[in-house]
């Protein structure tokens, strides 16, 4: 093993104690209007605006994938 | 007028970190990183980047590119999720276009599209071109880490070597976090995967230092443009994109680097 795998390898074994996982998933709004069609029938969301609407969309999927 | 400029070329691709993605998002318009960038080296700005973008798009628009142009003051490419996959394909109109997408994500979110279809209404995504795509790779492990770390580290590498035979000056980044997030637990362990991928790669001591936050990952040192940014340079807590002042950041991370390397 060279030198530098060898340093790479003793950073990550120690990282896995030391360090906590990297908040900043990626996340990014992959809202897409036309495709919410039964979402769009509720009144509820009717009363929102477009952006607030994206919002709850979007909260919506980061919770789902939060879950997987 | 750029066509008529002599002053040199900055030229940068790259995915939404690179890409005007606030306007997609109807958000306030601002500079990015790239004219940023390019103001402080006084230098035109040509932009390849798309939102979406895969390596292997990021790669190619780049090197296409780069030999086809004179007067190359400086490359960038800011690399983005090593598992998306990337097609041109001719479009409605007989354009080549790059079609993009991450098979993961693809799957993921056509199944959570699921409730928004009330039966005997069907997921109109599920039918898309781009899911049943999405879910052959991930049936048949075609998007497996490994691969995807190996193939978008021979990118890096071989950009590097196009851009040295040519003599151009050119600095890489990361943008995104290098694998679509999970949960902590799986988050974590895939995050050792691929530093474990990184580690083991025939690439790790010939990427040299134009490639800021080589190696990526911050357990093994490295970092991205995605993790140089604090809360405030991200356009808000659900989506953790670079706002204007992410952008700002970012610019000045780059220049730093540049002025180092070649000033």
């Amino acid at each position: 093993m060279n030198i530098k795998r060898f340093t790479l390898r003793t950073k990550l074994i120690f990282s896995t104690f030391l360090m906590r996982h990297n908040a900043h998933e990626e996340k990014g709004f992959i809202y897409e209007f036309d495709d919410v069609e039964e979402l769009k029938k509720n009144k509820d969301f009717k009363k929102l605006s477009r952006q607030e609407q994206g919002q709850v969309v979007q909260r919506d999927w980061n919770r789902y994938m939060k879950e997987k | 007028m750029l066509k008529f400029s002599k002053r040199k070329k900055l030229i940068v691709s790259g995915c939404s970190y690179t890409d005007n993605y606030a306007a997609t998002q109807n958000l306030e318009p601002f500079k990015l990183w790239p004219e940023l960038l390019a103001e402080k080296l006084d230098m035109d700005c040509i932009n390849l980047a798309k939102c979406g973008f895969g390596n292997k798009a990021i790669y190619t628009t780049l090197t296409e590119r780069i030999i086809n142009e004179k007067n190359v003051g400086l490359v960038i490419p800011m690399w983005t999720e090593f598992q998306r996959v990337s097609f041109l394909m001719p479009n409605s109109k007989g354009e080549d276009t790059w079609v993009c997408f991450l098979p993961e994500r693809t799957v993921l979110e056509a199944d959570w599209q699921d409730k928004f279809f009330k039966p005997p209404k069907k997921n109109t995504k599920k039918l898309e071109s781009r899911y049943i795509i999405s879910r052959f790779f991930r049936n048949n492990k075609m998007d497996n880490l490994g691969a995807a770390v190996s193939e978008s580290l021979n990118y890096m590498y071989a950009l590097q070597t196009i851009c040295k035979s040519q003599w151009i000056p050119h600095l890489q980044i990361q943008g995104t976090h290098p694998i679509m997030s999970k949960n902590s637990k799986i988050g974590k362990q895939q995050n050792k995967d691929l530093s474990n991928h990184i580690i083991d790669s025939c690439f790790i001591d010939r990427i040299e230092r134009n490639f800021i936050g080589w190696p990526i990952v911050g357990n093994i040192g490295g970092y991205s443009a995605n993790s140089i940014m604090k809360d405030n340079h991200r356009i808000g807590v659900e989506d953790s994109h670079p706002n204007m002042l992410g952008h700002a950041r970012i610019s000045e991370v780059l220049y730093n680097e540049y002025q180092k390397i070649y000033a």
